[in-house]
């Protein structure tokens, strides 16, 4: 059996389930993913459904790309176009919030580089992860 | 008949004459993790004092137990409810965290229950605090999302056992009643945010206060209910101790 694993893009980090289930096909796998879209986002869809859940094969390529708005039950009463309006608007809203994300990141990697040039003390790391990234 | 490691807390607050009287008929047990203590519509013919470790009260479906219900460590009886009222077990008790615990026969609860008055109020405090609980985690599981259950949870737990939880996230997930991937994705989350530390079996709780604060209302609301009940039923137990003394012992309270 092919085994599935996940990546969870929730504007800041990308999540990993790195050990991952082994599921018999592929429509298995993206029923198994979209009920664990269902379970992250149940309770709080305002802020979770612009999250995005990747499914891979066999750790190698991407077989699936799951927007949480698309599952969201507490949308269902809009019409189809005004749904398609919000869907594209959280699509877009998740790549700013990674983009603000990797800027505040580099912004701490530039600080931390200039400072260390300088034989000032500098953050080495900020929760567990190195400021200044390796090349 | 002595047990080693903390004390249950039911055995704690019951008076020295109580303890005498649970005293002969209680045995000691080892509780191994994935021990099932009583399944959902057996007859309960036991009471656990747990002195160590942890047991959760789950229900089933489709013949699996499928979400936990409530926890129960060294604060809390196992089996009294079903005991006291001859009734069936109402869901599963599943050794989550091995550990130690005495035990008496369901008879002999009920026995000193009609015997004492102190005993009798003592349960029904804790059955109070249970049934809360119960009740805490039914609004939980329908109004909060997973995240903020799952801290629950781990709070919980830290409760009883300490800062570091040897459950695996397939455990914690059948007792959310969610998928061993959601629960890998939360505690992913908290862990680079710098709550929690997760390793394979076990997850390792390195700022509670951030767990708190992730949490929701729904632990403070159970923890405060909790000892409220036992404050309220500490400055009636005074009262009611004096009250049994001066009444008779009731005809039904004959070993069976």
């Amino acid at each position: 059996m092919p085994l599935y694993t996940f990546e969870l893009r929730d504007g800041t980090d990308l999540l990993e389930d790195e050990i991952g289930v082994s599921l018999p096909d592929r429509d298995d796998a993206l029923e198994y993913a979209r009920g664990v879209a269902r379970e992250l986002m149940t309770g709080r869809e305002v802020r979770a459904r612009t999250w995005q859940l990747n499914v891979y094969e066999n750790r190698s390529h991407r077989v699936f790309e799951i927007p949480f708005v698309a599952l969201d039950a507490t949308l269902n009463h809009l019409n189809a176009d005004l749904r398609s309006t919000i869907e594209t608007v959280c699509s877009r809203q998740l790549a700013l919030r990674e983009a603000v994300s990797a800027v505040q990141i580099t912004l701490r990697e530039s600080r931390a580089l200039v400072a260390r040039s300088r034989g000032k003390p500098y953050l080495a790391t900020c929760l567990g992860e190195r400021t200044i990234r390796d090349t | 008949m002595q047990i080693s490691g903390d004390p249950n807390r039911f055995l704690s607050l019951a008076s020295t004459i109580d303890q005498e009287l649970l005293r002969p008929s209680m045995m000691a047990i080892e509780m191994h993790a994935g021990q099932c203590l009583y399944a959902s519509g057996d007859e309960v013919r036991k009471v656990f004092f747990p002195h160590s470790g942890l047991v959760v009260m789950t229900m089933s479906i489709h013949n699996r137990p499928a979400a936990g219900i409530v926890l129960i460590g060294n604060d809390g009886v196992i089996g009294g409810l079903s005991a006291t009222a001859c009734a069936p077990a109402n869901c599963n008790a599943e050794v989550l965290i091995s550990g130690r615990a005495t035990w008496i026969p369901a008879v002999e609860y009920r026995f000193a229950l009609a015997q004492s008055a102190a005993i009798s109020n003592l349960a029904a405090r804790f059955d109070n605090a249970l049934m809360a609980q119960a009740q805490q985690t039914a609004l939980c599981n329908a109004t909060h999302h997973v995240q903020a259950r799952f801290c629950r949870w781990l709070l919980e737990i830290y409760d009883r056992t300490g800062s570091t939880i040897p459950l695996k996230q397939a455990t914690l997930g059948r007792m959310l009643g969610v998928r061993r991937t959601t629960v890998t994705m939360v505690s992913v989350r908290l862990e680079k945010d710098g709550v929690l530390r997760s390793r394979r079996g076990s997850i390792e709780i390195m700022k509670r206060d951030d767990l708190e604060r992730h949490c929701c209302e729904c632990y403070q609301r159970a923890k405060s209910f909790a000892k409220t009940v036992f404050v309220a039923g500490d400055k009636d137990q005074s009262l009611a101790t004096a009250n049994a003394a001066a009444a008779p012992v009731p005809t039904s309270a004959v070993r069976q």
